[in-house]
Parts: C-alpha cells; structure tokens; sequence
C-alpha cells in the first residue's frame, strides 16, 4: 500500500538538512574548483551539481515515501537491470581514464556501479530475508557471496576497484548484521591479510604462524572448518602473485605508490603527495574560500571528484574539515540507530547496507586524500561532483530516514 | 564457540569500529594540518611561487683617467627550472641545437642542481635574439625553460688587461652552499674582479611569480613585493691605459713576460703586463670544455699571471741587495776593491765567469755596479755570508707576498742555511752557493712584483709602500671611497746605503749596461739583469726609475728567453717612460719608435725630410 506521510515526521527534516548541508558544502567546492579552470566543459559543473541537488532532492522524497517492502518485491528485477548494465558497459561504455564507467547521456553521464550499490543492497537484504536456512549455514553464506560476487566481479572488470571494496565490505557489514558467525568473517577476511602478506616470504610465513597458533584455538572450531580456512588462505597467498600480474599497471602503481609516495614525486606519486600539501597548508582556519593555491593553480589532481576533500581542507582548514566528518558522523549515527530500532529485517538489512555504504565510501575517500589508503577512485558521498553519486548517496539517505520512520512494522 | 553476537552489540560494535576510525582520519588530519601546518604551508608557496632572481648589474671597471675597461652589456640568458621538468634527456635533445650546446651538457647542469629545484639553473647566457624568440614562440614545447634579459660582461681592452682584472663566472652548487650565493649568479672568478667582487657584485633583486602547476604564470605576486636589483659600485684602477698599451705593444705577440709599472712614493700600478695573454670575454658568455681545454693546455700558459705568480732568478738586479747588505754591515765602503775580474775568477776547482770575458780589472762598488761585475760580486757574496745574505733578503720582503690586490700572488725563494741543510744535507753544499746568491742566480727566485716593490723601496728612501691597482670604489649613489697608500716595511738600510745604491743605479744608466735605454730630456737611474735559464736562452731583466733624484715611475720588465737585460727589457722600460714624460709635457719631440728595428724605415724618412 502506498501511503504518503510526512518525510519530516521522526527526525527526516535533520537528516534532509545534514544531506543538503552537505550537498551545498559540494557546490560550492565544485564552483571553488572548476569555475576557472582551463577546460571550458567543466566551468559549469557547479551549476550541473545544483540541478542534479534538485534531481536528488526528488528522489530523497520519493525514496522516503515508497514502502521498503515495494523494494522488498522489485529487488531481483533493480538486480537484474543493474548487472544488464554493467554488462552493458562492457559492449558501450564510454571509457575514461582508462576504465569503463560511464554511460553518456549528452552532457551527463551514469554510473552502473552506484545504481548497483542500490540494487546490491536491496538484493542481499532480501534473500537473507527470505531464506529459511540459519545465517550460519555454508550454503546460504555460498548464495549471499555469489550475489555479492557477480556483481563485485562485473564492477573489477570495468575495472574500478574501489568500488569492488565497497561492495565486498558492504557485505561483510551486512552478513555481520545478520549475525553471521564470527568466524566466517575470518574466511572472508584473512584471504584478504594472506594476499597482502603474500608479497613477501616472511611476512607470509608469520602470517600463517599468527593464523594457526592465535586465530585457530581462538575460535575453537571443528577440524573441518580450520582445514577450510588454511586451505583458502594458503591458496589465495600462493595464487595472489599471478593476480597481481593481471592488475593494471596503473593499479600496480597505485598500490606500490601509496606503500612508498616519494618514489616517483613528479609521477604517479604527485597526487598524495599534492593532496598532503593542500591540506596540510590549509591549516586550522583555511586559506579562505577561492584562495586555495594548491586548489586554484590546479596543483590538486581531480579536485572536482575523488580529492574534493582536499579543496575543502586547504580552503576551510582544519574547522571545514571536521564539520563535514561531524555532518557524515550524524548520519552514520543515524542510520546505525535506525537499522538496531527497527523490527523488520529487510528494513534493518536496508538502513545498515546504506550506512556502511556511505560510511566507507566517506572513509575511504578521506583515508586515500590524507594518504592513509591507496588511490582508490572512489567518490565522497554527496560532495564529490558526480550525478550518479550524489543520486544515490540521496536514496541511500532517504532509505535510512525510510527504515527509521517505519521501525515499528512488521515484517 | 563464537557465535551470535546480541543484534544491540553488533549495532555497537559497528558503531565503535565507524568512530574508531573517524578519531584515525581526524589524528591523521590534526597531524597534517596542526603539526605539519609549517612545513606543507611551505610546500604549497614553493608550489605556486616562482622566485625569478634578477641580477644586479656589475659595476663597471675605469683606469686612472676614466676610460671604460669592463662593463656589463644586456644579454639574453636561458634558464631550466628543474622541478618543471619530467623529461630532461628530451628537453636537452629540443634545445641543444637551439643554444647551440652539447646536449650532455644541458643536462648536466639541470642534474648538478641538487636542491630548490623550483628555482630556474642558467643553462645558456648570451643567447641570440632570434632564438630568444623561438623559445618565446614555441613556449608549450619548451615545459620549465624560461629566459630573462640579464647582463653579460664585458672586456673592451680584452686581452692587454686579462691578468689584471680577471674574468667572471657562474657560482656552481658547492659554492652556492658554502657562500650563500645563487647558483647561476655571477662571481669574479680571478683578477680585481675577484679581488673586488663584493663591491662590483651588487645585490640582486628579485620578482615573485605566482605560477600554476603547468608553468602558466599568473602575475607578480601581491603579497610579497619584487625586490629590485642593486647595481654594484664602480671601480677605478689607478692603471693608466696609455702605459699599459705601450708596454704592452713591446712585447709583440711572441714574447713572453711580465712588465710592471708603478708610483714607488704610493705604490700605484701604473701597468701591469702579463705575456703571453688570452681573451677574458670567452669567459663572459659560456666556456665550451674545447676552447678552455686549449687555454689551459697552451705550453705558452697565457692563463698564467707572470707579473704575481712567475718566479725567476733575479739575475743582476739583486746585485744591489748584496751591496746594500754589505755596506750595512760596513764590510766594504765605496772605495773597497776587492781582487781582479779576468772575465771570471777561480774558486776551489772551478772558474767562475763573468759576463764580460773581457774582464773589469779591480773595482770599486760604484763601478762594479755600474758595469754590473760578477767578479766583485762573487767575492762581495763571499765576504757577506749566506747568514747575513738572507737576513737581508728577508728583511728586504723577499720571503713575503707585497700585498698586492690581485688574488693569487706567489712567494720567491729566498734561501738560507736550514734550506741548504734541508734540501742537499748538512755536508752536502758549501760556501760557494753565495758566489751565485751575490749575483741573484742559483736557488735564489724573485716574482716581478717583489723586485719591483724592493726596486720602489730603494728609490723611495727605504720605505717600501703596498703596490695596488684600486684607485677608487665609487657607489651608485656617487659616494666615492680612495684607497689611501699603505706602508709595507721599511728597507734595512739606511740613508747613506741607500744614496749609494741610487748613485750606482743611475751610473748604470748614465754610462753602464743600460746605456742604450738612456732618455736624454730625464734623468734615469736602473739596473740590467740576465737570468740564467737552464731550460733554455736566459731571462732579460730590467728595472729602471726616473726622474733619478725624484722618482715618479718605476719599471720593472722581465721577457723570458732574451738574452742580455741591456738588450731588450731597458728598451722596453725606456718606451713607457717615455709615454709617461710625454703625458707629462717633459718630453714634447714625436715619440721615438717604440720597437726600433720594427720602425727603423719611417725614422730615416722623417729625419730625411
């Protein structure tokens, strides 16, 4: 049943305002960062911005309004047409940068890759819904990977690895909420430490030795499950290296530059080390709006998009940096509470897939621009300019509010 | 086992994994924006500003009467600023062709640059205006080449004054650590340029350039104004060009040596000539390896300052530091004389020559002097004693530079027993050594700069003064600071020594050895020598005053391997006194060929008509 309620009604008007406060923040970073800039195309993509808030305000509205349960229904058909897509992006993708992400549409483009987080969550937070096994069961643990794993895999071929993070970690968060052993995190997760580890010899051998002699009497677990997960991690480890040779070159650089960035200061290594500058020089107060050098002598690579961070750092300082960790902060608070607050599976799975969606794309994006993780190309939620990111970052915000308005019904 | 976690901890511990990290990022940002705050504020202005350093312009360089020696002259110079470029081997391959360079070269400048590597490397200077504008035009292909209207220096008497007033040249990265100079910027490298940099030098200004991260400039700065360069202070010799030009034209271009001339009552360098020379301008621009490679490598050395760092035997005209030392001692008086000269005499086994085989019988000191004869002055050696020999010839500064403002001087050799001892071992040498010492051969070595300075000494009633070349430093802004004469010592010896010694110089002249260089309008007193050679013809040396009784100038002229002194250094001398007297109004004839045999002909014309 379609019902129209006030979307403001239970706390929705402070989330519309940290979404908006957010989105105003992008506009004006954008502006601050484009509005001179050499290539004439790109002038205007704060106005681009302000008409995609409006789209976005939209469909926050309508996201709010439609039941959950209506997601609940269409989830395989939104999967459905999200990998058709993806796949899509393969034959016709325009290709940037080197990667296929885009589908062109005159002077805007779309994402495939945020309308699958979309799809994704709605997908995963319905069979764990509707499947009767206990969380626990390897089989129903096999068919939540393989929904996760098709489209990851889609999205690593385009290739656009950060988003293949986010979906995985997503998850991962949303297996855990549904209570899903501690133990089988470890399958997912110490494949991953055995890759890392697997670069060096030694580092391997401590690894396993960490692996056997802490984690297993840790988890005390039956003899099958210990064989399964050293048998994983000693596959992955050995197989991680031909693995590396199938990444680009670019991601090898990516990977290698963030493990050492002065090794090439004027190559691949200038963007951290260009982001650094900014926003170390940006001090406590900033350098004032439009007067951020690194930002406006376009010093900043990608100032725009994935280091619009590192505008907001140099030109606000320290005060506009944690304003806009404290705005994602009371989201993210927001949209945990929801997800614990509700009685409704499905609406619980939503509201906790949409805020570790946000929340790891916020941190990941900050982690790379101050240097902490590699450059991962992934996008901060509402600021960096982009139509398919700012839309969903919109109808993830609007889900949350959805699922805390309702937290009363039943599934 | 491990297993469900209550739905409200998973909530929680979600919540402490979310706000664990967000306390990472905000560390990491307090970090970055608070602790490091200085050091990427620095960055992010070494980023957007390019500091364009414009030089100063070097003051120019006058002789005693104002004529322009050197001077800057505006130039094009071409910069690389390192940090703007990515690929320097095939930037280097563009230009070299355009500056006309080797391309290993460009980038071995750009490659020595170690440190602000934001700041421009001068890689070419003196560049042609037509490829300035190629540069200009073509500026997208060129990423991190700059060039700048800079000045280039100037010798207008090239090669007659390269000794004395030296070259430029660019500070390199070491110096630019140690001195704190700019790398790039312009030094005197050698000569008074060197000697007086700090004055000439002036003090570079400098604009500040915002600049994008392509390179694009943006505009000047607004919060740090440009500094504009100061021009450094002119600087007057006390050279007179006319002098330096006649004693320069008498060496000709084949000749080698070293000629000086000077005030002896303040010690100013009238000329100062050393032979063979080079050209300083090859050094203003840019010295390609080829053509330094031959300077240096020249067996002639033209690169080698004779007149400071030359040592020779000073031959006959030491001959009156022995009598001076002698009469001090009251060994002899003018009327002593001592055995016979037979063209020579015996001493142990071996017969020592005079120059005159002839022979000059017995001698009284005038006379020995004036017919400069070995014969006395071997004995005269002997009487005195290496030991009171070189305690004359010490006190007389033969062991000590002359203060000299031009860089680089050199100290003869004025040996005594230690030396002897020393060098050939206790039992090794014996008394005879002062047979050569009396008449200045053998180990002792003079530069010309230090016989002179004795020679003005002499004539100068034993004060001997420090010869220079600066005459003035003047600022731009007209203020003008002398350089007042200083005393360098006084001579060991007193007035009746000295009246005696001058009254022996001015026979020389009068009707001795230098007979020939005689000018009969002036009074002239001097003293030939012929230093032995054991590499070839010996040295002609020739030291020489007038007036006698009131000296105004003293000359002093070696030309290595031309025989007799009498024969080619007093002519030389006598050609520039006569320049002097005639700048005077003493002398009012025609000037007398400078280089009899050259002008031989015209003489006999201009008396036939």
């Amino acid at each position: 049943m379609l019902q129209t309620r006030n979307p403001f009604t239970s706390g929705g008007w402070s989330m519309f305002v940290a979404g908006a406060l957010l989105t105003i923040i992008s506009i004006l970073l954008v502006y601050s960062a484009n509005h001179n800039s050499p290539d004439p195309r790109l002038q205007d993509d704060w106005v681009k911005q302000i008409i995609w808030f409006v789209l976005a305000a939209v469909v926050f509205f309508a996201t709010t309004a439609i039941p959950l349960r209506m997601h609940e229904i269409f989830a395989p058909i939104y999967y459905g047409i999200a990998i058709l897509m993806l796949l899509g992006l393969i034959l016709f993708g325009a290709s940037m940068f080197g990667a296929q992400r885009w589908y062109s549409l005159g002077a805007f483009s779309i994402q495939p890759a945020e309308i699958g987080k979309v799809a994704f969550i709605f997908m995963l937070a319905r069979y764990l819904t509707y499947s009767r096994r206990p969380i626990s069961s390897l089989r129903k643990i096999a068919a939540a990977s393989a929904i996760c794993g098709v489209i990851t895999l889609l999205v690593v071929r385009q290739p656009d690895l950060g988003s293949a993070v986010i979906f995985a970690i997503v998850f991962l968060v949303m297996m855990f909420w549904e209570g899903m052993p501690v133990k089988y995190l470890l399958l997912f997760i110490t494949p991953v430490a055995s890759m890392i580890a697997s670069s060096s010899m030694i580092a391997w051998i401590v690894f396993f030795a960490l692996l056997i002699f802490a984690v297993v009497p840790l988890i005390r677990s039956s003899l099958a499950f210990t064989i399964t997960l050293v048998a994983i991690n000693l596959a992955v480890g050995a197989f991680s290296s031909i693995a590396w040779n199938r990444l680009h070159d670019y991601q090898q650089m990516r990977i290698k530059i963030f493990l050492d960035p002065g090794q090439d200061p004027l190559g691949a290594g200038y963007q951290i080390i260009q982001s650094k500058v900014a926003i170390g020089s940006g001090g406590l107060l900033g350098k004032g709006y439009l007067a951020g050098s690194q930002n406006k002598l376009d010093f900043l690579p990608l100032r725009h998009t994935d280091f619009i961070f590192s505008v907001a750092a140099e030109e606000f300082g320290m005060l506009g940096s944690v304003v806009i960790i404290a705005l994602f902060g009371y989201i993210f608070h927001r949209g945990i509470r929801a997800a614990m607050k509700s009685r409704n599976s499905f609406s619980a799975l939503v509201a906790i897939g949409a805020t570790s969606a946000l929340a790891f794309q916020m941190l990941v994006n900050i982690g790379m621009v101050l240097g902490l993780l590699p450059v991962a190309g992934v996008p901060l939620p509402f600021v960096s300019y982009g139509g398919s990111s700012l839309l969903v970052s919109w109808v993830f915000l609007g889900l949350v509010v959805n699922a805390e308005r309702n937290w009363q019904e039943y599934s | 086992m491990v297993d469900q976690v209550p739905k409200t901890s998973r909530g929680w511990i979600l919540t402490g994994g979310l706000v664990a990290a967000i306390l990472l990022i905000l560390a990491k940002l307090i970090y970055l924006q608070v602790f490091q705050y200085k050091y990427y504020f620095q960055m992010s202005e070494e980023n957007r500003i390019r500091v364009l350093p414009r030089s100063a312009m070097r003051g120019k360089i006058v002789d005693r009467e104002g004529r322009l020696l050197a001077s800057d002259r505006p130039a094009y110079t071409v910069s690389i600023i390192p940090s703007e470029v990515s690929k320097i081997d095939y930037l280097a391959g563009e230009l070299a062709p355009l500056l006309e360079m080797d391309e290993k070269a460009i980038v071995r400048k750009v490659a020595d640059r170690r440190t602000r590597k934001y700041e421009p490397v001068a890689i070419r200077r003196d560049l042609s205006f037509p490829a300035v504008c190629i540069i200009e035009e073509s500026s997208e292909l060129f990423p991190g080449v700059v060039y700048q209207l800079d000045q280039t220096r100037t010798y207008y008497y090239g090669k007659s004054l390269c000794h004395l007033i030296g070259y430029t040249g660019e500070v390199d990265e070491r110096e630019a650590k140690d001195q704190q100079f700019r790398t790039g910027s312009i030094i005197g490298r050698a000569g008074v340029e060197r000697q007086y940099d700090q004055s000439l030098r002036g003090i570079d200004g400098v604009d500040y350039l915002e600049v994008s991260a392509t390179g694009r400039i943006i505009g000047p700065l607004e919060d740090r104004p440009s500094k504009d360069p100061l021009m450094g202070d002119e600087l007057a010799l006390t050279i007179d060009m006319d002098l330096q030009m006649a004693a320069d034209s008498c060496f000709g271009d084949t000749l080698s040596g070293a000629a000086i001339f000077l005030d002896p009552k303040t010690g100013e360098i009238l000329a100062l000539v050393s032979k063979p020379t080079f050209d300083p301008n090859l050094f203003a621009g840019f010295v390609s390896r080829s053509e330094y490679q031959s300077l240096a490598g020249d067996e002639r050395l033209p690169l080698f300052d004779r007149t400071i760092r030359g040592t020779y035997p000073p031959g006959s005209t030491a001959k009156i530091l022995t009598a001076g030392a002698a009469l001090e001692e009251g060994l002899i008086t003018t009327e002593t004389h001592f055995g016979p000269c037979r063209g020579g005499m015996q001493f142990g086994n071996r017969f020592f020559k005079c120059w005159d085989k002839r022979g000059h019988g017995s001698l009284g000191l005038l006379a020995a002097l004036e017919q400069s004869c070995d014969v006395y002055f071997y004995q005269l050696g002997l009487k005195l004693g290496l030991e009171k020999w070189s305690k004359y010839a010490r006190a007389c500064g033969f062991d000590q530079t002359t203060g000299l403002d031009i860089p680089g001087e050199k100290i003869g050799h004025a040996p005594d027993e230690k030396w002897y001892e020393k060098t050939y071992g206790k039992y090794n040498w014996n008394k005879s050594v002062m047979l050569n010492l009396g008449i200045g051969q053998g180990e002792f070595l003079v530069t010309p700069i230090e016989l002179a300075q004795f020679y003005a000494g002499v004539v100068n009633h034993g004060v001997v003064m420090k010869p220079h070349v600066i005459r003035y430093l003047r600022t731009p802004k007209g203020e003008t600071n002398y350089y007042h004469a200083e005393i360098a010592r006084g001579l060991p010896f007193s007035e009746e020594t000295l009246e005696i010694l001058k009254e022996g110089l001015y026979r020389v002249v009068q009707s001795g050895t230098a007979v020939r260089s005689r000018i009969p309008e002036v009074t002239m007193g001097g003293k030939t020598g012929t230093a032995q050679n054991p590499h070839g013809e010996d040295h002609s040396w020739f030291v020489g005053y007038a007036p006698a009784l009131d000296p105004q100038i003293l000359g002093c002229v070696i030309v290595e391997n031309a025989g007799h002194g009498s024969t080619v250094a007093a002519p030389f001398v006598k050609a520039v006194f006569v320049k002097f007297f005639q700048k005077k109004g003493i002398i009012k004839m025609p000037p007398p060929p400078l280089l009899p045999l050259v002008s031989a002909g015209n003489g006999v014309n201009s008396a036939a008509n």
